[in-house]
């Protein structure tokens, strides 16, 4: 899957759970809970939700990996080199 | 039966009261008096960065530094009395400025920093705030907006850069002298104030006194069985009532190494800091907890966990299987105890050293004398019927005879007053007593929601939701969640011209939570063409939970058998979701 396809991916499953994020203004780098309050529900509600999209299955422990656009992209990516079309959003 | 008081009176005698028997303050029994004990190089408070990186502060040191903010304080014209807040994240200057704030008698609190800018508006309006201690980047998100309407808010003491209209904490901090002798402080002048929420109303500050700290010593020392030479770990925030009470206050009472983690909840993090800093007792939540044992029992496998000597658990019912996990994998039971923002202290636990009951809330502290009871109404008097016997349910209530209990809520004498019935005080939660006298969580006898440990009044979202102008109604309910216990759900009817879609339930929850921050803001929400009320037009909450759980209309769960006054019948159900 290509970088785009899984930033816009990761993006839409951040906006599931914080409707309110202004994405264009979120710093790559920086922690989601330091720009928009996530809490650990909401982490955990993050991963659910990339799990059903992507259909792969992510362990607990990746959970701080998650915690910022960039941690998404580097942890997903070779996670997704297996899977070069995601399954349909339901 | 006189009131169980000789339990608090023989653990009072353990605390030194101010010098020259000039009262007692909560600060002084937390860190001066372990100085002039001659124990100030003990360690307090370990700071462990996100980077893991850790930073001690002696009981000297705080000692110093406290006293340095109470003079900052007395030197912006802060008196006995004054509100002092704090909106930061937990680093030493909370801890700093909580303990200041106390020796210089304000009255100190702290504001949750998941709170969007509208909880924390409320709460500073409330309590009159005069002083905030506040992070710069937190101010400029949740308070600079607002703080035209907050006029009793003198001043803002800023961590980190200078915000306009702020003071530097360093600088003031900097400047001011490191000694300070702390007035003549009476044991029921106000001390604390913890917000917590009703079913209808704004959130409640109950305030704590000085006194209180005989409570933190007493239960720390029985419940969570602490003792010089332990490293305790309270994970909770310090934003709620736990994370004053056990995350401050009662560790430096004991004289014990406090840890205090300001990263992110991350389960192979949390091992780390238990196997590194050789944790022997930690207090912490079931939602912790339940997150623990969805990252597996191979990840807990590759650390010690073995200087755990005690676990604990507050915040919502502790279920038997996270009890059993507890021990094939930390190597310890976790002891559950039960207490409220009101009690200030723990009531109700298993205690260490004794068997855990699974599943239970465990039994009355020594000294507390708790009673199952049900309401009964006489003509506009409420009367309160006590079920003796064992395998009985009903409402808990306690009689108010212990230390830290609250003595008001701010400003508001009549909710305070609605709190107490026939020398009872009514905890607002069912349960069952079983024929040993352990006690066992049924459900709360109101509408608030109990959401990772933080008590959630549904008032404060519906306020929200209704501040959209596509909202006409909304009806908040807690509807049961693997890890968190409950999640907020919304139910709202739309105003005329609004259409039910996708894009705007998401425009809801985005709005709530940019007002209310997500703790507060409901993580689900579903239109409704109208919601169930009663003949006077309350919206039935217990109708939209019934159903949205599946349960028969006629049965509204537990929350039934506490209230029968809402007895009008409910409209026909119309919810759909989306």
């Amino acid at each position: 899957m290509n970088e785009d396809l899984l930033r816009q991916i990761v993006c839409a499953a951040l906006l599931e759970i914080a409707p309110e994020a202004e994405i264009e203004k979120l710093d790559p780098a920086v922690s989601f809970h330091d720009q928009i309050d996530f809490d650990s529900v909401d982490y955990l509600n993050l991963m659910l939700h990339l799990e059903k999209v992507l259909g792969i299955r992510i362990p607990d422990s990746a959970y701080t990996r998650l915690s910022s656009l960039e941690g998404c992209l580097a942890y997903l990516e070779p996670l997704l080199a297996d899977h070069p079309q995601p399954p349909e959003e339901t | 039966m006189e009131p169980k008081t000789d339990f608090w009176r023989t653990a009072a005698q353990d605390l030194d009261g101010l010098p020259g028997d000039l009262g007692l303050n909560i600060a002084h029994e937390a860190v001066d008096r372990h100085v002039a004990r001659g124990a100030g190089e003990r360690d307090a408070l370990r700071f462990i960065d996100r980077r893991g990186v850790a930073r001690t502060y002696t009981y000297a040191e705080l000692g110093r530094q406290s006293s340095a903010f109470a003079n900052v304080l007395v030197g912006l014209g802060v008196r006995p009395g004054d509100r002092v807040f704090a909106l930061a994240p937990r680093t030493p200057e909370l801890y700093i400025a909580a303990l200041g704030a106390l020796k210089a008698r304000a009255v100190f609190s702290v504001l949750f920093t998941s709170f969007g800018p509208e909880p924390i508006r409320v709460r500073l309006l409330k309590a009159g705030v005069k002083v905030l201690v506040a992070e710069d980047t937190l101010y400029q998100r949740k308070v600079a907006q607002n703080r035209h309407a907050i006029p009793s808010l003198r001043h803002v003491l800023s961590l980190g850069a200078l915000v306009p209209g702020s003071l530097s904490f360093a600088r003031l901090l900097g400047a001011a002298r490191d000694g300070y002798a702390i007035a003549p402080t009476h044991p029921d002048e106000p001390a604390l104030i913890h917000f917590t929420s009703g079913t209808t109303g704004a959130p409640k500050a109950a305030v704590h006194v000085h006194r209180a700290v005989i409570g933190h010593y007493a239960t720390a020392r029985l419940a969570l069985a602490l003792a010089p030479g332990d490293v305790y770990w309270c994970t909770a925030d310090p934003g709620w009532v736990t994370g004053v009470s056990y995350g401050l206050v009662a560790p430096l009472v004991c004289g014990v190494t406090s840890i205090v983690d300001q990263g992110e909840f991350d389960a192979e993090r949390w091992y780390r800091i238990i196997e590194q800093e050789q944790v022997s007792v930690l207090y912490t939540s079931p939602t912790a907890i339940r997150m623990l044992m969805r990252a597996g029992p191979e990840l807990a496998a590759r650390f010690n966990l073995r200087s755990l000597r005690v676990v604990a658990s507050v915040g919502e019912p502790l279920h038997a299987d996270a009890v059993q996990w507890a021990r094939a994998t930390l190597g310890v039971p976790i002891h559950d105890t039960w207490w409220q923002t009101e009690t200030g202290a723990i009531m109700i636990a298993n205690l260490p050293g004794r068997d855990v009951i699974p599943g239970a809330m465990g039994r009355p502290l020594p000294g507390v004398e708790a009673h199952v009871v049900r309401r009964r109404e006489e003509g506009d008097t409420l009367h309160l019927d006590r079920i003796e016997g064992a395998d009985v349910s009903g409402e808990l209530a306690l009689i108010p005879s212990w230390p830290s209990m609250f003595r008001d809520y701010h400003d508001e004498p009549e909710r305070y007053a609605q709190a107490f019935c026939d020398g009872l005080y009514l905890t607002g939660d069912l349960v069952r007593r079983d024929a040993g006298g352990a006690f066992r969580f049924l459900g709360r006898a109101d509408e608030v929601i109990k959401s990772a440990g933080h008590l959630i009044g549904p008032f404060e979202v519906e306020s929200a939701l209704l501040a959209h102008p596509a909202v006409a109604e909304a009806g908040v309910i807690g509807k049961p969640h693997a890890v968190s216990g409950e999640v907020t759900k919304a139910f709202v009817t739309l105003k005329p011209g609004f259409e039910a879609s996708d894009s705007l339930r998401r425009q809801l929850i985005g709005h709530a939570r940019k007002r209310l921050g997500p703790a507060l803001a409901p993580r689900e929400l579903a239109f409704a063409d109208s919601l169930p009320h009663t003949k006077s037009g309350k919206i039935m909450r217990r109708v939209l939970r019934a159903r949205e759980l599946g349960l028969p209309l006629g049965d509204l769960s537990a929350s039934e058998a506490a209230d029968g006054a809402e007895s009008d019948a409910p409209e026909p159900p119309s919810v759909q979701s989306t």
